[in-house]
């Protein structure tokens, strides 16, 4: 099956960017087609990915517009290291996209029916979306399959996925999604052993998830090279290829690959 | 270092209810398909459906009630229902039917169900005249009220008043506390953590973990029926001092203005300075400060006055009706009256807890009005 997969946080910071085009990469080095969508103004994957600042034109927000015929607006990334990979890109446009959408008939359903009408050939749709819980990220539950969540191990950043998770369950309801975008888990990020505080949160964050019936992946280390990967547009794979956080997104990618080929979400 | 880590099962609880609300939905949503499937696939549904009834009353499934065996929750947070509203749910379930079961809960000592959502829906089928209502039971929870209240706590249409009186009752309900005093408590508590200066350590405790909260209380000097109204405000994440200042006064105010909430959605502040229009601010008699302030609430809920236009028209008839009495220094017996009583009821306690800068002063003026007393009356006996 096609995963559509949103990467939601309302905290900034909280790593979505850095786990879309990680797992992006991880796919894409083993033949799976991914399509990267961002959905954030800011345009964070087009520095992700090292590409240009696109015209607004070639955004996502020419694809949300009414005139739109289905020439989806893709570039492709980490040429020649892949030819599997390719990013939908987001900009300031978006920011405009946000308002109209608001007073748009179809609204909220907006990106779900594009997919619909014009679908992408990918196995793996990522979207990546701004840091808030506003019209834009909206778009991605009536279009998702699956749901990551990426959090800080900072009281900040867990309180703001928990007020995340209420907004989900309140809009799918209301959105009367059938069936609603399953929560693959929460990705704790920026994990630095020798804080204490980092530590105590990991232990606690389980239990608090399992009670919703949520898994939690093993975490994401913290390190200054996925920012220096960042500024020269590589994945931490391409960037240094024997740094040990680059096996830290196997255990997600493998599960999204076991989706893929079987239709069926079997945990660990 | 464990001391420093918070309590993130708080930061869950709103998402879990969500989930929760969720999950009823889709047992509700499973429930209406399978009487659906039945009516469809069943040569004779009336019976099919009479025993599926029966099999879903011990599940806790969809049921038909009579509206004349339900009662509404004695310990509903709200306590409001406009009228507006009432017509306009009538309205609803006049053209589009009842969408939603309402939940009610069986009761040991009642001889109704009680309802537990839906009081507006059971409301406007009574004035509707249905007979019955569609209806799923659950078991009463162990913390029911508690579970109603943070529901609507968190609801932003909950009026100060209702609120106010809500969390009384929860108050009474877990402290054990005669409801009618607990305002007076806290008030007593707040004002002497103010003198103090401890009222900043206080609201600081709002987002501690619930242990944390107790023994930071212990900190405060306070006695058994402080503490307890405390923990109780600070377990439910309100800040004491806030309900202290301006939901606990909605508790305290006229009949008049009580009714004004309720019926005509009259706001919690503006009820507050309507509350200021009485007999003697305005220097009348109860009966016509009375009338006094009913047209002024009149004026305000017709004009949809803001709270600020509001205070503008209270302190317009109050210049209004000073006007017209006599001033104050005219009526020196009264007003040294008043003084004498106050002086009084400056306590040995009040004095004793009060910083000794503020007694030196308390002593200055005395002295000086002493003084002209003093010789007022040798003149006068010369």
């Amino acid at each position: 099956m096609q995963i559509r997969l949103a990467i939601l946080s309302n905290a900034g910071g909280s790593g979505k960017t850095t786990l879309s085009v990680h797992l992006a990469y991880a796919l894409g080095v083993k033949r799976f087609r991914v399509t990267l969508v961002d959905l954030d103004p800011q345009g964070s994957l087009t520095l992700f990915c090292g590409l240009e600042t696109p015209e607004p034109s070639a955004t996502l927000a020419a694809v949300l517009r009414d005139e739109f015929q289905g020439n989806w607006p893709r570039q492709s990334c980490w040429n020649p290291h892949t030819d599997k990979i390719e990013v939908v890109q987001g900009g300031m446009a978006l920011t405009q996209t946000a308002d109209e959408l608001v007073l748009h008939k179809r609204g909220a359903y907006l990106l779900a029916d594009r997919l619909q009408d014009y679908p992408l050939e990918s196995d793996l749709i990522i979207f990546d979306s701004p840091a808030t819980l506003g019209p834009l990220p909206l778009l991605t539950l009536p279009a998702a399959t699956h749901l990551l969540i990426p959090v800080q191990l900072e009281p900040k950043s867990i309180q703001g996925a928990a007020h995340l998770l209420e907004w989900y369950y309140y809009n799918c309801r209301q959105l009367r999604l059938k069936p609603i975008p399953e929560i693959l888990g929460f990705v704790p990020n920026q994990y630095d052993a020798r804080r204490a505080a980092h530590r105590n949160l990991l232990e606690a964050l389980p239990a608090q998830l399992e009670s919703m019936n949520i898994q939690a992946f093993g975490v994401i280390r913290d390190s200054a090279e996925f920012v220096n990967a960042s500024a020269v547009g590589l994945p931490i794979h391409l960037y240094r290829p024997a740094h040990p956080a680059r096996t830290d997104f196997d255990a997600i990618a493998k599960q999204l690959m076991q989706i893929i080929k079987t239709g069926s979400n079997s945990r660990p | 270092m464990s001391r420093k880590t918070p309590d993130i099962s708080n930061y869950f609880s709103a998402a879990r209810r969500e989930l929760e609300l969720s999950d009823a939905d889709a047992e509700i949503q499973r429930l209406k398909e399978e009487i659906e499937q039945l009516r469809i696939s069943q040569s004779s549904p009336e019976a099919q459906l009479t025993q599926l009834r029966e099999q879903l009353q011990k599940q806790s499934g969809i049921l038909s009630i009579p509206v004349d065996q339900i009662q509404p929750n004695p310990n509903q947070p709200r306590q409001t229902f406009l009228q507006a509203s009432i017509e306009s749910m009538s309205r609803s379930l006049a053209t589009e039917g009842q969408l939603e079961p309402i939940i009610l809960i069986p009761k040991e000592n009642e001889e109704k169900l009680v309802i537990f959502d839906g009081e507006r829906r059971w409301r406007g089928a009574v004035q509707l005249g249905w007979k019955t209502l569609q209806a799923v039971m659950i078991q009463e929870p162990e913390a029911l009220h508690r579970k109603a209240l943070l529901t609507s706590l968190h609801r932003e249409d909950l009026n100060a008043l209702d609120k106010a009186e809500a969390i009384a009752r929860e108050i009474a309900f877990v402290a054990g506390l005669d409801f009618q005093n607990i305002p007076r408590i806290l008030a007593r508590a707040m004002r002497r953590l103010k003198r103090q200066k401890q009222a900043a350590a206080l609201s600081a405790l709002i987002a501690l973990p619930v242990s944390e909260q107790k023994s930071g209380l212990t900190e405060l000097s306070l006695d058994e029926a402080e503490t307890a109204v405390l923990e109780v405000l600070l377990d439910l994440q309100l800040n004491p001092a806030s309900i202290d200042a301006n939901i606990f006064p909605m508790l305290s105010i006229a009949d008049d203005l009580k009714k004004a909430i309720r019926e005509q959605g009259l706001s919690g502040p503006s009820a507050i300075a309507l509350q200021t229009l009485n007999a003697k601010n305005l220097g009348l008699s109860e009966s016509r400060a009375r009338s006094v302030r009913m047209k002024a609430i009149a004026l305000v809920i017709e004009e949809n006055l803001s709270v600020a236009d509001t205070r503008q028209l209270v302190a317009t008839i109050r210049a209004k009706y000073k006007q017209s009495t006599p001033s104050p220094s005219g009526d020196g017996v009264k007003q040294i009256q008043a003084i004498s009583t106050d002086l009084q009821k400056l306590s040995p306690e009040i004095l004793h807890e009060v910083h000794p800068d503020r007694l030196v002063e308390l002593r200055q003026v005395l002295q000086e009005k002493l003084a002209q007393i003093q010789s007022l009356l040798e003149r006068r006996n010369e």
